[in-house]
């Protein structure tokens, strides 16, 4: 009991004790007594400068394994903690310098828009009209996590939920005015590989590939129509969803910047998405008649092709602590 | 290969200050990288202060922002130790924008040192951050003029939707920020009305991307927790909308409805208006987790008078008119900010 209270006792606060015995000199006894109390110690603060402590301290005696071991845990500790050696010992300065610490595992959050230049692969308009598809904006909002390797390389897995909107508007000289306007939304769970390189301590430059698969969850057709020699306008709707291609694969590239704060990036970031099948399916095409009587028009085969901007930020879970001399 | 590198001294962890706190008075037996500095530090440990202010002096502007974070630092104890106090506090004041989030150490630093870092204000200078109303921005439709072909009352009301955006703002003051944002809102509401023995409805959404400028100010207060107040404006660029229109005859039930129309040339590309908002922040060491309660005043009219008439159908089978409205919003949102940069400011 009594060395339980002993011990208790000797452990509330170790490093002032310590950190007496690395300043007098008495190198093995700091060691000796801080190694018992380590995991007595709970604050963050606390917990890194025992590390460094005793990282210093078997550094000082040329135990370079226990160095090794406390030098990692006092890396990730702190991850944003970086040498410089015109402030730390001269030999140990050199140590550090071999050092470096990278994110493994980050989680982020991103949101921007996108514009969708439809392209048109196969008209099908019943009065061989020219069809012009404008570029139109939508917006995306995900989640995504992304798991780093030793070399600069990572892996990204996202879940976006994105809007996209297809225009067309044309009229002709006899009169025949119509304006189409499809709104898609759809998730898209996507997988990508990336590089990044520093330009400066605080920006990297990132880009990579990445493939995905759009799971479409809405397609609302809204037409309205003028015809030729009436003054009218007819409105007409459509749920469009049953006659859409519902699985969409799409393939990707992206660039962009990073500015690095702490333990996070705020990202600023262009791509491109690239679908492979048509919005509408094929064999559905000519199901709706009434839609077709009513507005004289017929989907035609178009394919996506989206331009994103994106902002996002990420944070690192957990990080890698590697030696620059296996890298 | 490219190696990834990390910042200590520049986010200016405050362990950074605390390891360095180690390490000077270890000079002793550690050797220390910079030379001038070595020589700097044992001048000050031997009591000799002002030749190792001149040491300091001379180096004041060489080295990474590590070194000379930590220069200044010794060009404070110096002073201090001397009775320079107005030195030491310009020193204490350098060493904070290098370093702003560095905290002070019982262990390592003299109470005269540690109770000057507390005479100043470290307030976040930039900070970016994203927000969030799930489902909880309210609109608030204000109808100025109605519109009809028939004699009928029309109720609108107001319904939830979502609203989420990137904001910014700029520290001008201890108490005055300048924020500022890009926000996509959604405004969602229905009307109904009666005639003849027909029930009908419409129902209506329009996402705005708005882009609002406000100033805010915060009290000084102590604790983790600070209210603040804003006041501002913001213009909003119409992105898409759509309108549905559903009509039943009450006698056999004959039913009809067009879904999801497209309101775009129905309604004006711009509104601006007036915002006021009132929230607090949770403050962490770098950033901020705020919730907040906003009402956005449109001031003008969202309806495209031009387009008013241009689709009969809706006049005759729906017995529809736009009126002219505009819509309120009272948003409450969640959001965290990052601090990108610092200032510094006697309190």
């Amino acid at each position: 009991m009594s060395q339980s209270t002993t011990a208790q006792t000797i452990c509330s606060d170790p490093l002032p004790g310590a950190y007496r015995d690395y300043s007098s000199g008495n190198i093995q006894s700091c060691i000796d007594n801080l190694l018992p109390c380590l995991s007595s110690i709970k604050d963050k603060t606390a917990r890194f400068e025992a590390y460094r402590l005793l990282a210093i301290s078997y550094h000082t005696l040329n135990q370079e394994n226990s160095c090794d071991t406390y030098l990692r845990l006092m890396l990730l500790e702190r991850p944003e903690y970086i040498l410089h050696p015109n402030i730390e010992t001269g030999s140990f300065a050199k140590l550090l310098s071999n050092y470096g610490i990278k994110p493994k595992l980050s989680i982020g959050l991103h949101s921007g828009m996108n514009i969708n230049f439809v392209h048109l692969i196969k008209s099908y308009s019943p009065n061989q009209l020219p069809q012009l598809y404008t570029p139109s904006i939508g917006y995306q909002l995900g989640v995504f996590g992304t798991y780093e390797l030793r070399l600069p390389f990572y892996f990204k897995a996202g879940l976006t939920l994105a809007s996209s909107t297809i225009n067309q508007a044309f009229k002709t000289d006899d009169g025949f005015q119509q304006n189409y306007a499809e709104r898609l939304q759809y998730l898209n769970s996507s997988l990508g590989a990336f590089t990044h390189g520093s330009i400066s301590k605080k920006l990297r430059l990132h880009g990579g590939l990445n493939v995905g698969f759009s799971f479409l969850q809405q397609a609302k057709v809204s037409v309205s129509t003028r015809f030729a020699n009436n003054e009218e306008i007819f409105l007409y709707s459509q749920d469009g969803l049953q006659y859409r291609n519902k699985l969409q694969p799409n393939m990707g590239i992206e660039l962009g910047i990073d500015y690095r704060i702490n333990r996070s990036l705020i990202s600023l970031s262009i791509a491109y998405s690239h679908y492979f099948q048509t919005t509408i399916d094929s064999d559905k095409r000519l199901l709706d008649q009434d839609f077709i009587m009513n507005t004289e028009y017929v989907n035609d085969d178009l394919k996506m092709r989206l331009l994103h901007f994106k902002l996002a930020y990420t944070f690192a879970l957990t990080h890698r602590v590697y030696q620059a001399s296996i890298n | 290969m490219i190696q990834w590198k990390f910042t200590l001294f520049k986010l200016a962890h405050p362990l950074g200050g605390l390891l360095l706190c180690i390490i000077l008075p270890l000079s002793t037996f550690a050797q220390i990288g910079d030379p001038s500095f070595i020589h700097a530090q044992k001048e000050y440990e031997l009591g000799n202060f002002q030749a190792s202010i001149d040491t300091l002096l001379r180096r004041l502007e060489q080295g990474d922002d590590n070194l000379k974070w930590n220069t200044q630092r010794l060009l404070c104890l110096n002073y201090l130790a001397s009775n320079q106090k107005e030195n030491a506090r310009k020193a204490a004041k350098s060493m904070l924008t290098i370093a702003p989030t560095y905290r002070s150490s019982a262990l390592r630093d003299p109470a005269e040192f540690r109770k000057l870092l507390e005479s100043f204000l470290i307030l976040p200078k930039w900070k970016l951050g994203i927000s969030i109303a799930p489902g909880s921005n309210l609109t608030l439709p204000r109808i100025n003029k109605i519109y009809s072909n028939v004699e009928l009352t029309k109720k609108y009301t107001g319904l939830a939707a979502y609203q989420f955006g990137i904001s910014s703002s700029y520290q001008m003051h201890s108490s005055l920020a300048l924020q500022f944002g890009v926000l996509a809102s959604a405004n969602r509401y229905k009307i109904d009305y009666s005639i003849s023995g027909w029930d009908l409805h419409m129902n209506e959404s329009m996402t705005y991307l708005n882009i609002p400028l406000s100033i805010e100010f915060s009290p000084s207060l102590k604790g983790p927790f600070l209210p603040y107040v804003q006041a501002g404006a913001f213009i909003g660029y119409y992105l898409y909308g759509e309108s549905s229109f559903y009509a039943k005859f009450k006698e056999d039930g004959t039913e009809y409805q067009l879904a999801n129309i497209q309101s775009k040339d129905r309604r004006m590309v711009f509104n601006y208006g007036i915002q006021a908002a009132f929230g607090t922040k949770y403050r962490k060491r770098n950033g901020e987790f705020f919730v907040q309660l906003t009402y956005f005043r449109s001031m003008n009219d969202l309806v495209n008078s031009s387009a008013r008439y241009k689709y009969s159908e809706l006049q005759y089978d729906y017995f529809y008119i736009d009126d002219n409205f505009q819509l309120d919003n009272l948003a409450l949102t969640f959001g965290y900010s990052h601090f990108l940069s610092y200032k510094i400011e006697s309190k």
